[in-house]
């Protein structure tokens, strides 16, 4: 399966489907969006890239500004179904960026109770907001500040439905080659659908090339009028991800955060849903992700930055190697979907006529971090706007407080056509 | 004797009810027909939402596939909303939205959100949701009208409570007060039919929302014909898979 994931190819296909033959075409059904976006981003002081900026300044460079314009354009008819996405960005440098990208480009054939796919499509699976454990296909990432249209994994795929039930089983990333990376490595994916009682309840398996096999379940159930409860639960073979070396000395020549496995991994997830007469949301998850850094390797984590820190005072000649290796501590963060294994996610919401203010904070309990999101939307006939501002903390130790943003501001609006 | 006579008393009673009970089910059944038609329907529905100055806010387009078994499938049609999509299933209620590719679970109350809510755009059947009894007759715009109370038979339609007035002679609905669960009015309903003389079927309802917002909001039936949908349309998961059903 060619990388569709090229300017190029995004923009001949955008081009195609604004084609007034395919438009006219009698099944076509053609829909989009223009969305406009502009972020400002604080740096954090505290956080261990911008001590290894002080220290050799330049070295690693961002952005405090970015304005994004997207035009994302859907069609689909005959079987067939395309998102593409043309995308222009400018930072606060006054650099400019254009690109494109394929969504979704997939072929569909059968109407009944069997249906076959094939191509770039997003296969989302799971219950839930925060954390989606068996989200084994699409694996979205969650909790953005703005919602963006997921981009799809190139696959097969193969469907059965009744009224109540459903089977599906996936071949994802067919033909590439084996890869540490689980979201790019070949693997078979299935799930069972089933609804009974009033509640949906689902199974999970995936087959990794080289990550093995996962087994999961999710279950939600609409308890009252005004609650739904739902939880999801995997176990994992093997996982690979970024780990600290073994490497004892301090001052390391290459980056020492290396891929590595670990095995029988659980990742496990509970959440409720209440909304109110009045249009109050609330809106409770908590989670344990087995994939994460472990509190002891989180404690290590906070000891070397402080290390390399204080090294720097008596080793003024070594400065270089201590602000590269600084900087590389940055790696950890992204070692896992989670940066702490608990979390507890709580959100409220009120729907006010065509506007809705939102609150919510992710915690770790671990190490009393959080990360705070306030924002305000507004729904027009096609317009939509968005604005809010999330800000990281917690205590002196805790990893949320030393991200290398202390705060991100965002304004974006929405046109549909 | 005199037990005998508590007896008879008693079953002339409840045959009595009974009887009215099935007096208000035919009145619920005839009104339905110009609502909704027979049970398996596709309904093209055009809502138009009004600010308290008169001025037009939004429009919003639905096609909404209401089958058998208080089963109702709404697929959003507007610019805004397009590729949305509400699956109701009795009590069970799912969301899909086109970017997320994921049904929602959604509750009886997240239902209720919007001027219109998506209870109001399935039409569900009065006949099959509500029992009631007959208030009395009264007279609507000088023509005379039946008043029927009608209590929700299942706790997830969007009204536990109606008060509903019913045309004498053919029984179609001039006007509704909605009570939602807590027994504060929701809406005000008032129907437009499509022939005033002979009316074959409503045309439009206009809803008042007396909760919050005080707007008005118009629901226009642009066309009804029968369908019966495939059952693998009601797995929420197939709607999932398949953005474009039409």
């Amino acid at each position: 399966m060619p990388d569709l994931k090229t300017p190029a190819l995004a923009s001949l296909l955008a081009a195609l489907l604004c084609t007034p033959a395919f438009a006219r075409a009698e099944d076509a059904d053609f829909s989009g969006q223009v969305r406009g976006l502009v972020n400002s981003y604080t740096s954090n002081s505290a956080s261990p890239l911008a001590i290894a900026n002080q220290l050799v300044p330049g070295l690693s460079s961002k952005n405090t500004q970015l304005g994004v314009m997207e035009t994302e354009l859907r069609v689909s008819g005959k079987g067939i179904n395309a998102v593409a996405t043309l995308q222009g960005q400018i930072n606060d440098g006054g650099r400019t960026q254009a690109t494109g990208w394929l969504n979704e480009l997939y072929g569909s054939l059968g109407d009944g109770a069997w249906q076959f796919s094939a191509g770039k499509k997003t296969i989302a699976w799971d219950v839930g907001y925060g954390f989606r454990p068996n989200d084994v296909v699409a694996q979205e990432k969650r909790r953005s500040l703005i919602s963006t249209t997921v981009i799809g994994k190139p696959l097969a795929s193969l469907e059965y439905f009744n009224a109540n039930t459903s089977v599906s089983m996936v071949w994802v990333n067919p033909g590439h080659a084996a890869t540490t990376d689980i979201a790019d490595e070949q693997a078979l994916a299935a799930r069972v659908y089933h609804h009974t009682g009033g509640v949906d309840l689902h199974g999970f398996g995936r087959y990794g090339q080289k990550s093995g096999g996962s087994l999961g379940a999710a279950a939600s159930w609409v308890a009252t009028d005004e609650m739904e409860i739902h939880g999801s639960l995997r176990f994992m073979q093997k996982n690979t991800g970024l780990r600290m070396n073994t490497d004892t000395s301090l001052l390391q020549r290459t980056s020492p955060w290396q891929n590595n496995t670990q095995n029988n991994v659980v990742q496990a997830m509970l959440g409720a849903n209440y909304t109110t007469e009045s249009q109050h949301s609330f809106f409770l998850e908590a989670w344990w992700d087995g994939t994460a850094l472990s509190d002891r390797e989180w404690q290590d984590w906070n000891k070397r930055n402080l290390a390399l820190q204080g090294s720097a005072n008596y080793l003024p000649q070594m400065q270089q190697v201590i602000a590269y290796n600084l900087a590389w501590q940055n790696q950890a963060l992204s070692a896992s979907g989670n940066i702490r294994r608990k979390n507890v996610f709580a959100r409220w919401s009120w729907q006010k006529n065509d506007w809705q203010p939102s609150l919510d904070i992710l915690w770790t309990p671990e190490d009393n971090g959080r990360i705070i999101t306030a924002a305000l939307a507004w729904q027009g006939d096609r317009i939509s706007i968005n604005g809010g501002l999330r800000m990281y903390g917690g205590s002196s130790k805790a990893i949320l407080a030393q991200l290398p943003d202390s705060k991100t501001a965002y304004v974006s609006a929405t046109w549909a056509f | 004797m005199k037990t005998t006579i508590h007896i008879a008393a008693l079953l002339l009673a409840a045959t009595a009810g009974l009887a009215r009970a099935d007096e208000v089910n035919d009145y619920l059944k005839a009104a339905d027909q110009f609502r909704v038609g027979t049970e398996n329907m596709q309904v093209e529905t055009e809502i138009t939402t009004f600010a308290k100055d008169g001025s037009k806010e939004k429009e919003r387009n639905y096609l909404v596939f209401s089958q058998v078994n208080h089963q109702s499938l709404v697929l959003m049609k507007s610019p805004a909303e397009k590729g949305q999509k509400v699956l109701m299933l009795g009590d069970d209620f799912w969301m899909l939205l086109p970017g997320s590719q994921r049904p929602l679970r959604i509750t009886p109350m997240q239902k209720l959100l919007g001027d219109a809510s998506i209870g109001d755009i399935a039409t569900m059947s009065w006949s099959q949701d509500y029992t009631g009894k007959i208030v009395g007759e009264e007279k609507c715009n000088d023509k005379p009208c039946v008043h029927l109370s009608l209590n929700a038979v299942r706790k997830s339609v969007a009204y536990q409570r109606i008060e509903l007035w019913l045309g004498k002679t053919r029984h179609e609905p001039i006007k509704a007060d909605l009570y939602v669960q807590s027994e504060k009015l929701a809406k005000q309903a008032s129907f437009i039919l499509d022939k005033p003389q002979t009316p074959t079927a409503v045309s439009e309802m206009i809803l008042l929302d007396q909760l919050s917002s005080h707007k008005e909001t118009r629901v226009r039936y642009l066309s009804r014909k029968q369908k019966t949908v495939p059952e693998q349309w009601l797995n929420p998961m197939f709607l999932a898979k398949n953005p474009s059903l039409e």
